[in-house]
């Protein structure tokens, strides 16, 4: 299928070359003063590429192996301090958030449930910050 | 009693690299936004540029953006928006090419919007033979591209058919009295990469439709069909699309 192109010169205003504006990815990451939905929109952006950039890591963390046991180890012993415990806590928000916003996504990019996708939001939401309290207790502590 | 609002409208003229102007006036809150750019334009600047007709919000033609968010600025009071003292920065549409100032290019969003079906006037024969439908059209969508200047898909993907156009197939392939080649046509497109399957459900577009036509729910409704169908074709069933609506 093809849209038509921008044209270069203006139909409505002829002789006028309208400026062009580009794309506007920010527009990905301002969800201020926009609906509810959109800041649902930002958060599935920003938490999927959160998500990517945690696989990247968790690669080079696994090349740790490489170094033996001795290296295995000392990175084990890093992962077990107050920061990276608090990095933990951010990935599962990443996780539980992107996750459960993504089911709403779905769910609603399906047909169903549109009526209601705010009050999902919503819900889902709640659900995602109660587990997510119950995770961090547990990283803390288990 | 009058109050004093600063406004901070985006300028551009060809040639000239876009700047931003402000202008201080006196206005009564319950006036609306675009009275005080008419009032900056009559006192204070005669350069500026704004597109308008109905003050209504029948016409769509006067849309922009206030403080970050589309608005037709003949239906939203000055104290709507902001306190005395406050400021409003008004800006072109997002998304679309600007020609000047406030007023933008809608050539392209109207030929989506014709590629639908669904162009503001509908050239027929002469007028004494053919009825008034044929030349005018009164859906609710007045075309003041909001819901696309609202889309963060458009914002990065031009190609990508948007909010209105969608909204317009939606209505047209349930029409009884379009014809089903043109119907299969207008699926085509519908059912396709730039098309409904571009949405990422962030339903600004239904947010700031100041029409209520709610296009993310039409963007829905036309996904629910394509996916219900895929489903009844897995399983075998006979396909239940809109009379005159075969799956591609």
């Amino acid at each position: 299928m093809t849209t038509p192109d921008y044209p270069s010169e203006s139909k409505a205003y002829p002789g006028q070359k309208p400026r062009p504006r580009g794309r506007d990815v920010s527009r990905w990451f301002l969800p201020f003063k926009r609906d509810v939905s959109y800041w649902g929109f930002v958060l599935n952006r920003v938490a999927g590429l959160g998500l990517v950039l945690y696989l990247l890591l968790h690669m080079v963390a696994l090349s740790q192996l490489l170094g033996g046991e001795a290296g295995w180890d000392r990175f084990i012993d890093l992962t077990t301090s107050p920061v990276f415990l608090t990095l933990d806590v951010i990935l599962l928000a990443g996780i539980i958030g992107h996750g459960l916003n993504g089911l709403r996504v779905a769910l609603v990019g399906s047909g169903l449930l549109v009526k209601w996708q705010r009050q999902l939001f919503y819900v889902l939401m709640t659900i995602a910050v109660v587990l997510l309290i119950i995770g961090g207790i547990l990283i803390f502590t288990a | 009693m009058t109050w004093t609002v600063t406004y901070e409208i985006a300028r551009y003229k060809p040639g000239e690299p876009p700047r931003t102007d402000t202008f201080k006036v006196e206005i009564e809150p319950h006036r609306t936004v675009l009275d005080g750019i008419e009032m900056i334009w009559a006192y204070q600047d005669r350069t500026l540029t704004f597109r308008h007709a109905c003050h209504h919000a029948s016409c769509g033609s006067c849309a922009f953006v206030v403080n970050g968010v589309e608005v037709l600025p003949c239906i939203v009071e000055i104290q709507s928006v902001v306190e005395n003292g406050g400021t409003l920065r008004c800006e072109p549409l997002y998304s679309f090419p600007v020609v000047s100032d406030l007023v933008v290019d809608m050539g392209p969003f109207f030929e989506k919007m014709r590629m639908m079906e669904m162009p503001i006037i509908t050239p027929t024969g002469p007028l004494p033979q053919q009825p008034a439908d044929d030349y005018n059209r009164f859906e609710n969508c007045i075309e003041c591209g909001m819901c696309m200047s609202a889309c963060p898909v458009v914002a990065t993907d031009p190609n990508y058919l948007g909010p209105a156009p969608l909204a317009a197939a939606h209505r047209i392939i349930q029409r009884p009295d379009i014809p089903e080649e043109t119907k299969q046509r207008i699926w085509e497109l519908v059912d396709s990469d730039n098309g409904l399957w571009r949405c990422h459900v962030a339903m600004e577009c239904t947010a700031v439709c100041p029409s209520d036509v709610d296009p993310g729910g039409k963007i829905m409704d036309l996904r629910r069909l394509a996916t219900a169908n895929r489903i009844r074709k897995l399983l075998g069933l006979k396909p239940k699309l809109p009379v005159g609506v075969e799956d591609a």
